[in-house]
């Protein structure tokens, strides 16, 4: 009856009335917000809760002490892989070590012109592969690398006309050594040798002692440097430390 | 219901303490941050390093400036340019290799 | 009085309230909705820079270091804070039952929140970002939003002070305690790495601390005060456990201040730092899981209204997110874990987790619940809502899955290789990258229809009805018959 005359009845209430009017639909069918739940924290919880600070307290004992100096912790870089520092220092043949470093020096300074399969290019750089100048006579083809060649040069029945650079420049003995037994054992060559460091610093004396700044030409070579380098032979089969290429005893 | 709660002291307290708890943290961190241990104890045990390091820099930088005349590079500068520009590029005989020519050279053998 | 006329007072006086606060919280929900959209997108376009570097290199500008920079902090300084705002103020108000006095200060500082957090987001596109993770604007924006705050959270803390009655409700407690603890936190987090010149890596590990506080201290304690708020409320049940929300609430207050330099695990700084930020998140599965089953356990037995109603929909999927991370917080801390959050995805999928899958879905359950209060319209389709919430539980399960899991499980355990190279443990990333993609994708999908939603109701375009708007199957009937055709209002 409050909806029908408000005005006239007396135990209607303005406030609701006003209430009703002015509120939403929304608001009006909200539910009252209860906070009084009163059941108890279930054990299951509790355990869980137990659970996870064991766990965290682990974390935390991992942690090394409290110590504003200690900068790393204990065991959180992984140990060394199995094997893996045996690894590093695995003797191999020298002609493998000698070789490798060779290929490294070939790929620096050479395959630019006679390109990485040492075909060369053809018309100006002559292949390295079954040619006489390098496989015999170590000592024309260590002067032939360090001082460069000018003036037509004989290589796979053809005549050569190129001129090929010094290349003494910062060639230490062992990269020389290394080159060369990479050329005398790759594109086609297997003479199975090593070229060894002491070899290969006869080598650069004899360079030194050439003491010219333009390259070496066929006649000169012919005329005096068609022999071998001068050193004790090494057994290419010999195992060395890869890093220090000094033999290890099997 | 409580309307007593609501006065104009309680909100111009409110604003106050609201703004003191807010910004405590802040005004607390400036203040005790003279005190902070804040130096890198390496860098202070290499700072002689750092200052004869900078020192010499500061040395060599004074002097390559003294050095330096500008209107003399200027010169150089203008007269090099003007030769070059004057030069015709010419042709030459040496093939570079990994060049067209040499790629034609190679494919064609 | 009687039931029915207390009923209808508080309806009215519940109405008064929604009126008094509707400029401001509409504004916040709008607004950080359209920073969504805008987070969205640079999500996605930062997820396919990750995998795909030369995508749109016409941009040059716009580089991953930048796209992503932009991403994170216009989610977190435009869309959460945003939300987040809007959330505190109303339910700040209905809770304390007085009506807001101060809308106009609230509604200037947000105007002024959007205009700051556009320049500084221009500010990091043109490059001049700080760098700092989650700190990125630059330099001069951290004092603005200090004071833009101060402006928000004064009133809203004056608003406590004068409220009716003595009980103070569950949602105050974490309303009050995320209210103090963010001036605490980015002021210490921002004095410390603006403005007091001290060691760099400690820098780092404050922002890293500032990152997980945030979250942890601000962000989900809204969220849980949210849910607090709808689970009893929708479905007319108290809270299962009063001392389980007490136990609830003080574990997390204690345990996340400790949080968040685990991040750095193998960096420079003392080792402790790492290790306990890592043993407090794994402390935080208790709060997680006390809140997580006392929403759940109050929820439980109305599980078809929590299916009809779109603001307990999202609350139920919200909850469960946070067990999720709750879980995953063990998890991913455990020292042999731990190595695959730092250079992996995984990290940023553990804190998409805590902002998208739970903040984000607790949020979205108090905006479908506050929006037809405040603006007195019912939401328009509830197939746009059936969208959202689908599609974003789809973006919430790949991050879960992509961005987790698979940045732990393929990166992270490849980096650890030593015989590898470092090349092929990138390679394993393309996985989690491409999940990633697929996250953002959906959300895009799912915030188009939510912004499109949310922009008609804020131009009062929604129903008129008397009927709430409910993700009710029709084959049930209703009483807007098959076709949601209006036959009796």
């Amino acid at each position: 009856m409050a909806d029908q005359k408000p005005d006239l009845n007396e135990d209607s209430n303005v406030l609701e009335s006003h209430a009703e009017l002015a509120s939403s639909a929304s608001s009006a069918r909200e539910n009252q917000l209860q906070e009084n739940g009163m059941e108890p924290v279930s054990l299951w919880i509790i355990l869980a809760c137990f659970f996870g600070v064991l766990v965290g307290g682990t974390v935390l004992g991992k942690s090394g002490g409290f110590s504003y100096n200690n900068l790393t912790a204990k065991g959180y870089v992984t140990s060394q892989p199995e094997g893996g520092l045996e690894k590093a220092v695995q003797p191999k043949p020298i002609i493998d070590v000698f070789a490798k470093n060779g290929a490294k020096i070939y790929s620096a300074k050479c395959q630019g012109c006679h390109q990485p399969n040492g075909l060369g290019d053809g018309a100006n750089f002559p292949p390295l592969g079954n040619s006489e100048w390098t496989t015999s006579n170590t000592l024309a083809f260590s002067q032939i690398i360090l001082n460069g060649v000018m003036g037509p040069i004989e290589v796979d029945g053809r005549t050569w006309n190129g001129a090929m650079p010094a290349q003494a420049a910062g060639m230490t003995p062992t990269d020389l050594a290394g080159l060369m037994t990479y050329i005398r054992n790759s594109f086609g060559n297997s003479t199975g040798d090593v070229i060894s460091i002491e070899m290969a610093e006869n080598a650069i004396a004899a360079y030194k002692e050439r003491n010219s700044a333009a390259p070496i030409t066929v006649a000169e070579l012919e005329s005096k440097y068609m022999s071998d380098l001068e050193g004790a032979v090494v057994d290419p089969a010999v195992k060395v430390d890869p890093e220090t290429l000094i033999p290890v005893a099997e | 219901m409580d309307p007593q709660r609501d006065t104009p002291l309680k909100r111009f307290s409110s604003l106050w303490i609201g703004l003191f708890i807010l910004l405590s943290f802040g005004l607390g961190a400036l203040v005790v941050a003279p005190w902070l241990n804040n130096s890198n104890v390496e860098d202070e045990a290499l700072q002689s390093e750092y200052d004869v390091r900078l020192a010499t820099k500061a040395e060599i930088d004074q002097g390559q400036s003294d050095f330096l005349d500008a209107a003399a590079a200027k010169t150089a500068f203008s007269h090099t340019a003007k030769q070059l520009l004057g030069q015709n590029a010419s042709a030459t005989s040496q093939v570079v290799p990994g060049s067209a020519t040499d790629l034609k050279a190679n494919s064609a053998k | 009085m009687s039931n029915d006329s207390t009923k209808s007072i508080d309806a009215g006086l519940r109405t008064a309230i929604d009126k008094s606060v509707s400029n401001p919280v509409m504004f916040f929900f709008t607004s950080g909705a359209v920073w969504l959209a805008v987070s969205v997108l640079l999500g996605v376009f930062t997820s396919v820079k990750f995998h795909t570097p030369s995508f749109m290199e016409c941009f040059g500008g716009l580089t991953t270091g930048r796209a992503y920079a932009a991403h994170i902090n216009v989610l977190v300084y435009g869309w959460c804070f945003q939300a987040a705002f809007g959330t505190i103020i109303w339910l700040m108000s209905r809770l304390t039952r007085k009506e807001f006095k101060s809308s106009a200060t609230v509604l200037v500082a947000g105007h002024l929140w959007n205009v700051c957090v556009g320049l500084s987001l221009v500010g990091i596109l043109i490059g001049k970002s700080t760098g700092v993770p989650w700190m990125e604007f630059p330099k001069f924006s951290w004092v603005i939003f200090l004071i833009l705050y101060l402006f928000i959270a004064v009133p809203v803390f004056t608003q406590f002070r004068v409220r009716q009655g003595g009980h103070v409700y569950i949602s105050q407690w974490y309303l009050l305690a995320a209210l103090f603890l963010f001036p605490w936190i980015y002021g210490t987090a921002n004095i410390f790495v603006h403005v007091i010149e001290g060691s760099a890596v400690m820098a780092a590990a404050v922002a890293s601390w500032y990152k997980f506080a945030l979250i942890f201290l601000f962000f989900l304690p809204i969220a849980f005060s949210a849910a607090y708020y709808i689970a009893p409320k929708v479905t007319g049940r108290p809270v299962y456990s009063y001392n389980l929300a007490l136990l609830g609430f003080w574990a997390l207050v204690a345990i996340g201040p400790w949080m968040g330099m685990q991040e750095l695990v193998g960096a420079p700084i003392p080792a402790f730092l790492p290790y306990v930020g890592a043993t407090a998140t794994i402390l935080f599965f208790l709060p997680a899981i006390t809140v997580g089953l006392n929403i759940l356990m109050t929820i439980k037995g109305h599980e078809t209204l929590a299916k009809q109603s779109p603001a307990l929909r999202f609350t139920t999927a919200g909850t469960f997110g946070l067990l999720a991370l709750g879980g995953f917080a063990i998890w991913l801390n455990l020292p042999s874990v731990m190595k695959g959050t730092q250079f992996t995805i995984t990290g940023y999928g553990f804190e998409m987790l805590a902002l998208y899958g739970v903040f984000s879905m607790l949020i979205f359950g108090a905006i479908y619940f506050i929006v037809p209060r405040v603006t007195q319209r019912e939401w328009l389709a509830p197939g746009f809502i059936r969208l959202h919430f689908n599609i974003s539980v789809y973006a919430v399960i790949a991050i879960v899955i992509g961005s987790i899991l698979f940045g732990i499980l393929l990166p992270g355990v490849a980096q650890e290789q030593f015989s590898a190279s470092w090349k092929s443990s990138a390679n394993a990333n393309l996985a989690s990258d491409w999940f990633n993609t697929v996250t953002w994708l959906c959300a895009l999908i799912a915030n188009v229809f939510f912004c499109f939603h949310l922009a008609l109701m804020w131009a009062r375009l929604g129903r008129h009805s008397k009927h709430p708007t409910l993700l009710v199957d029709h084959h049930g009937g209703s009483a807007h018959g098959a076709d949601g055709k209006v036959q009796n209002i």
